[in-house]
């Protein structure tokens, strides 16, 4: 079969670069360094000192304030009692008290780290609070917490406030108990990844003091915080600053930043340099010569061939990819296998890239200027991306703010359309790994607010790989050698 | 059909240089032909406009039959590029297989006939030895391989013998010997005049992109007219036979060359020589090396390409 005698020679090429085992010795490497991580579940206990930190600040920053905020109230979690105990601390179920302690009425937060805020200048400049000192007269600071986190008009409450006051600021508060139990359900829900069963209010005994019994119900293990060791137990994170942070978060920054992101530019990168060699090593005089004389027609060399530089970095994702997810599924027990559709989508947005090394290889047959051209490229490509996401920003403001001319955003919106989609394909791949965690976990990312539409990625990009590779074909049929 | 490669009034002209300047050919099946002229004639456009790598400009040329173009026929053809370069990375051995896969031989086909042709050319013994650790010689005779490796009916070479020591060079021209008793036709381009008149059954010199001269070696190295004449005793009758309108020269051995002028048959001079006495002992037509024939055409003819390129006016486009 022709097709697989030329994409032999083509593994035969790569493998003769040595620069392919190169590649896959330092992905090996990189996943013994994974695989040396350990991850130990936080035991719930502690997870709870935690949280009596956390909870006024985790509050504070859903709002969208130019600062950290805290609001002031104080949590405290007592009586903690193992209902069902588990070996992974993430399925078993516990029972804890929860007391809140309001701050005083009328100072509802403070800037982080910093004194309680009475007039905060900051509040002034916000544009729907028209007099803060008014609207935080006289309540409960917990209370306002709660109403704000139910006055949500997105419907959505675990997506970040939009903004602070609007009609809360000139309107009677108050809160059901009803509204205060599913508070707390939530806010553990979402900020501190624990399921919780069951809350009750219990009778108050105090004016400002808020007391819950919460029992948990099972987690899953990638929700849960785990804390992570370096070199074999070696060397703590937690020790030099770094915290407990869900498995499938974890497992989503590895793939995301450092393979889906770095790797992946890097692969990219040394991809483009590596396959610029093919084709013109194949178009040399005395070479071609022989393969033009064989029973084939000369797209189907091209196309081959053309093949066959993908497939190198189809081995190289297949390789680093692989071994990466297989070291971090084995460490954590995620087996989630979305991590490994890194791999078709790698290989296809370097597709683009090199359909555009072909055509410069096929009109110079000079593999510098191929290479040159198709970083300076995929440089722009990049460039190009970053200004529209800037652009698109803006034309998601209100119409009086907007910086720039609707020509501009015209323009932008088209050449988004027609211009190969390899940042679409990028958010891709961001999405998918998304699906190492939970939905929760998930919200909690900016990226999940993101759009993207896999047809026009997958279909405008396409398009540009057929454009580029057929007219490469049609302008090497004409060729004379 | 009988011609195996035909070719009619064919036009090659790259951007500045006109290559081929109307080229009429045919080679029969079976023949060995080669084709002559110096560097630059076009005698390498000639093969790649048939063999589909260079597009012809105008004129036909035609393969086994087929005008030339479709990829299909050229699994019925061999080919030896000049100054090939094959991809380093291969061996010889995965080269050649490589090659065979592209020509659907079938794997066992090829596990068998590999190393046969690559013993047959010499190199077996380094056929998994890398093609960038071979000799230049080594690397030609692998080129030779490759180009009859699937048996093929046609078989192109361009310089086969380049770089190839002598006992290479005989072992070639035997193996192109044995492909023509198989009913294969052979297409060489070669300088070594030699060997081409070893190994051909018909010549063809090409001139600036035009055919000068075709004919069988025998045609082309016979110099009509002319003989070569031993007598005994050895004084030769000069003068009797200048006067009788005879060119007379003295050549080595004591002989005479004797050159007829138009219309005259060489009888009149074995008359005077048997008038005079003389008894002969050597009367030969005079044969010329192909070599002769050769300089001598480019001799009495126009310089050729790469000479004409001083004067531009005439030769460039
Ligand atoms: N690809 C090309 N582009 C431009 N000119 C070319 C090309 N190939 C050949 N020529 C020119 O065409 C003419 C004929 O070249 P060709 O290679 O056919 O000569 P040749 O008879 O094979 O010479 P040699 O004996 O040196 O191999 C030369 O003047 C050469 O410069
Ligand atoms: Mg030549």
């Amino acid at each position: 079969m022709t097709p697989l005698a030329i994409l032999k020679d083509s593994i035969r090429e790569n493998r003769d670069s040595k620069i392919l085992l190169v590649l896959m010795i330092l992905s090996l490497l990189f996943s013994f360094f994974l695989l040396s991580m350990s991850f130990e579940p936080v035991s719930f206990d502690k997870m709870l000192v935690k949280t009596d930190e956390v909870l006024p600040l985790e509050v504070g920053n859903r709002a969208k304030f130019a600062n950290f905020q805290k609001f002031n109230f104080q949590a405290k979690t007592t009586d903690f009692q193992t209902i069902e105990a588990a070996r992974n601390p993430a399925n078993g179920k516990y029972k804890f008290r929860l007391t809140i302690e309001s701050g005083q009425k009328g100072r509802i937060y403070r800037s982080f780290a910093g004194p309680i805020i009475k007039d905060d200048p900051e509040l002034e400049n916000l544009p729907n609070v028209k007099d803060p000192k008014e609207k935080s007269t006289g309540e409960d600071p917990f209370v306002v917490a709660v109403y704000l986190w139910n006055t949500d008009k997105t419907g959505e409450r675990n997506k970040f406030l939009t903004g602070f006051g609007g009609d809360a600021a000139n309107q009677k508060i108050s809160i059901t108990p009803e509204q205060m139990m599913n508070w707390v359900k939530e806010i553990y829900d979402f900020h501190l990844n624990t399921k919780i069963d069951k809350v009750t209010l219990l009778p108050q005994t105090k004016p400002n003091e808020y007391v819950f019994e919460v029992e948990t119900g099972k987690s899953a293990p990638r929700q849960w915080p785990h804390g992570i060791q370096l070199f074999f137990g070696g060397v703590d994170l937690e020790k030099i600053g770094f915290p407990p942070i869900a498995l499938g978060q974890l497992v989503y920054i590895i793939q995301n930043y450092l393979i889906n992101g770095f790797g992946a530019a890097v692969a990219i990168l040394l991809g483009i340099i590596i396959t610029s060699f093919f084709i013109p090593n194949m178009l040399r005089k005395g070479t071609i010569d022989i393969l033009l004389s064989k029973p084939l027609t000369r797209s189907a060399l091209l196309v081959y061939k053309f093949l066959g530089g993908l497939f190198f970095m189809f081995l190289f994702s297949l390789v680093a990819v692989g071994t990466v997810y297989l070291a971090l599924a084995i460490r954590t027990g995620l087996w989630n296998p979305a991590p490994l559709l890194l791999i078709p989508l790698l290989t296809y947005s370097f597709a683009v890239l090199y359909s555009v090394s072909t055509l410069v290889a096929v009109l110079t047959r000079n593999a510098t200027a191929a290479m040159l051209v198709t970083l300076v490229f995929s440089a722009l490509l990049w460039v190009l991306s970053v200004v529209y996401n800037r652009i698109e920003a803006d034309k998601k403001r209100p119409v009086e703010e907007q910086a720039l001319s609707p020509r501009i955003h015209l323009v932008a919106d088209i050449a988004d359309k027609i211009l190969p989609k390899t940042r679409d394909l990028d958010l891709i791949s961001t999405k998918i790994l998304m699906g190492m965690m939970t939905e929760t976990d998930q919200k909690k990312m900016r990226e999940s607010q993101l759009n993207v539409s896999w047809e026009a990625a997958f279909g405008v990009s396409g398009l540009y790989i057929v454009g580029f590779v057929g007219l490469s074909c049609w302008i090497f049929s004409r060729k004379n050698f | 059909m009988a011609n195996v490669i035909e070719t009619e009034g064919l036009v090659k002209v790259y951007k500045q240089v006109q290559a081929l300047k109307g080229v009429s050919l045919s080679v029969k099946k079976g023949e060995v032909f080669g084709l002559l002229g110096q560097n630059g004639a076009g005698k390498t456009t000639l093969i790649k406009i048939l063999l589909g790598i260079v597009k012809k400009t105008a004129g036909e040329a035609a393969l086994l039959g087929q005008r030339v173009g479709p990829a299909e026929i050229r699994k019925r053809v061999g080919y030896l590029p000049e100054d090939h370069r094959f991809p380093e990375y291969h061996t010889g051995y995965s080269l050649m297989d490589f090659y065979g896969e592209l020509y659907k031989m079938g794997v066992n086909d090829r596990k068998k006939k590999i190393p046969e042709i690559l013993e047959q050319v010499g190199i077996a013994g380094r056929m998994h030895s890398k093609i960038r650790t071979y000799s230049k010689g080594m690397k030609q005779r692998l080129g030779v391989a490759q180009a009859i490796l699937h048996n093929p009916e046609v078989i192109f070479l361009d310089e086969p013998t380049d770089g190839v020591d002598p006992v290479g060079r005989r072992e070639i021209r035997e193996m192109i010997e044995q492909r023509k008793k198989n009913g294969a036709t052979v297409f060489v381009n070669s300088h070594l005049l030699g060997e081409i008149e070893l190994m051909c059954d018909r010549v063809a010199v090409m001139q600036r992109g035009s055919l000068v001269r075709v004919g069988t070696v025998d045609e082309l190295t016979k110099k009509r007219n002319t003989y070569v004449i031993g007598t005994a005793p050895v004084n030769f009758p000069i003068e009797s036979v200048r006067q009788a309108g005879y060119a007379v020269k003295l050549v080595e051995g004591g002989r005479y060359e004797v050159e007829l002028p138009e219309n005259q048959t060489i009888d009149p001079v074995l008359e005077i020589l048997h008038t005079k006495g003389f008894r002969l002992r050597h009367l030969v037509e005079k044969k010329q090396t192909l070599e002769d024939v050769f300089i001598s055409m480019i001799e009495s003819s126009e310089p050729g390409v790469d000479r004409a390129r001083k004067n531009r006016g005439e030769e460039r486009l």
